[in-house]
């Protein structure tokens, strides 16, 4: 790590920006299991460059935006949508029809071949972990005309050199229309393998070769992903202002601590609600 | 219909049943029935879930459950579900895992009564390779392959509602994620609701998704009845609720399920619950 590495909550932030870059404007985009990040990121494009991005969440067809936090996700969508859909006509008329545009998505793993692991973490009949299964993601891996990955921990047991188990696959169709994003560095596809993009401010080639459980193609220039505009951050803070983001970046104690912070927000989001409330 | 006490109302739920579980993430769970199931110590339940949470863990957690049929079972922001993980990962219970397609796909074969739905199913990954679940077949119109995905047959669905009026017909609001599917492929449906209203109040509110009366045998009025999860307009997630679970009450699930519905509401703090109310309308735009 050099001098200048950002901070875990810079490169939150960092990510969360250039997820929501990668999102166009009138994209369809669909909710998917509590992802901070993923919200975040949604909720800013449409709060800046994409308003017209059509989001389905929970049972609510096109939702209006919302601040988001630890327990306003559903209330929030649920306020003002456009209409209710039932959780069978997301799945066909959304997911079958392939009329997702984008969804950010994370996996405890995932290999150089776009292979995506949900279920167990251990090799093949020593099953020593259990992962809470992929919901929605096997199919919108495999339908979505894009798709984001995102990784916080870029480690070479997270990208590695074989999933333990095969959860999803992106077909060789949509294989292009992938982009990987870690705290380390952003990847793409180029020629049936995975090609660094971009690197992010302070890291090095060798930090993410030595955290990559795969062979990487680099390009002979390196950019470096450009950091987030003061107005994005500004959107951002607006978007999610007790930083419910940083979930994501935090391990063990420091997420039970953050989450404490986080259930402490809300007890007074909801008090100053009910003072407002009686007046 | 028949107004029915929980404890009436799992009469219907012998041990062995498949049962599936209504509400989606941790939102709309038949929370009420889950901790009388508790109660009764019923055994060897085959659960069913599209994306489940805290009403799964409970069950594993107090012994109830030999299978479970699933996309997902997590506690979110809060992690790995534990007594679900521990179960899993001993072989304690049996994992009947499929993608959330191929779930909602087979809960809606049982709805319509027929064995199977195609679809383009997960090719490519080791969940496709499961023959009780997927299979391919030809189109036999024009020859293209695709995925079979196999119907779940459901004994009972439990769900909570919004509102029920005094025929038995069940409204639902909030997320109701696959509840309406479950209910019609259900032999039999039992259903808790926040409020029992007249015919008139529940027929003013028509546009409410409908569990309709020529499906539901039971009716119990349950206020909370999804808590720890959220049923909205009525109250959000309780958060706090999922952490103290995951602090405690997980190891001891019979405590935490309390000895009836009245006192475990009793539990409840005043204040808490007038805060999740209020986080229900708490909605600032960014």
């Amino acid at each position: 790590v050099t001098s200048d590495a950002m901070s875990r909550d810079d490169v939150a932030a960092l990510v969360c920006v250039r997820l929501a870059r990668e999102v166009d404007d009138g994209d369809l985009i669909v909710l998917g299991s509590f992802t901070p990040m993923a919200y975040s990121a949604y909720m800013l494009a449409k709060a800046t460059h994409a308003p017209n991005a059509f989001v389905v969440a929970y049972s609510a067809l096109d939702v209006a935006p919302f601040s988001l936090s630890l327990m306003g996700v559903e209330a929030g969508a649920l306020a003002a949508p456009a209409g209710r859909i039932e959780m069978i006509d997301v799945v066909h008329r959304i997911h079958q029809r392939g009329r997702g545009d984008v969804e950010a998505v994370s996996a405890p793993q995932m290999d150089g071949d776009l292979r995506f692991n949900y279920a167990w973490i251990g090799p093949g009949g020593d099953r020593p972990l259990r992962l809470p299964g992929g919901a929605g993601a096997p199919e919108v891996i495999h339908h979505h005309r894009k798709l984001l990955a995102y990784f916080p921990r870029h480690r070479p047991e997270v990208l590695c050199h074989a999933v333990d188990y095969v959860s999803a696959t992106r077909p060789p169709g949509r294989v292009d229309a992938t982009r990987i994003l870690t705290d380390l560095a952003v990847l793409a596809p180029r020629d049936g393998r995975l090609a660094v993009e971009s690197i992010h401010p302070g890291v090095t080639r060798a930090q993410v070769d030595e955290a990559t459980g795969f062979p990487l193609v680099w390009p002979d220039e390196v950019e470096v992903t450009a950091p987030p505009s003061g107005s994005e951050l500004d959107a951002l803070r607006r978007v999610d202002p007790q930083g419910t983001l940083r979930l994501e970046f935090v391990d063990g104690r420091g997420r039970r601590t953050l989450l404490r912070e986080l259930l402490d927000a809300e007890e007074r989001r909801a008090d100053r609600y009910r003072a407002a409330a009686r007046g | 219909v028949i107004p029915a006490s929980l404890e009436e109302a799992v009469e219907l739920i012998p041990d062995g049943s498949t049962v599936a579980v209504g509400g989606a993430w941790l939102s709309g769970h038949p929370m009420a029935l889950v901790r009388e199931l508790i109660r009764q110590g019923r055994r060897d339940l085959h659960l069913v879930t599209v994306v489940g949470s805290v009403a799964i863990d409970a069950l594993v957690g107090a012994g109830c459950v030999a299978s479970v049929a699933f996309s997902f079972v997590s506690l979110e922001a809060f992690g790995l579900a534990p007594n679900f993980r521990r179960a899993a990962e001993s072989g304690e219970i049996e994992l009947r895992e499929r993608t959330g397609v191929g779930m909602t796909m087979g809960i809606e074969a049982a709805s319509r009564g027929v064995p199977f739905l195609p679809y383009e199913g997960p090719e490519g990954t080791e969940l496709a390779g499961r023959p009780d679940a997927y299979r391919t077949v030809e189109c036999p119109f024009t020859g293209r392959r695709l995925t079979a995905v196999a119907a779940i047959p459901i004994d009972v669905t439990i769900l909570h509602g919004a509102r029920a009026d005094t025929d038995g017909n069940v409204q639902l609001e909030g997320t109701h994620g696959p509840d309406l599917h479950m209910a019609e492929a259900a032999s039999t449906v039992i259903c808790t609701v926040e409020e029992v209203v007249s015919p008139a109040e529940l027929r003013s509110r028509s546009r409410a998704p409908l569990v309709s009366r020529h499906l539901v045998d039971r009716v119990v009025h349950a206020p909370l009845g999804a808590h720890p999860t959220s049923y909205l307009p009525y109250y959000v997630t309780d958060m706090w609720a999922i952490e103290e679970y995951v602090d405690g009450g997980a190891a001891d699930v019979a405590a935490w399920a309390a000895e009836d519905e009245e006192r475990y509401r009793d539990r409840l703090d005043v204040d808490r619950v007038e805060r999740l109310r209020a986080l229900v309308h708490a909605v600032e735009a960014p």
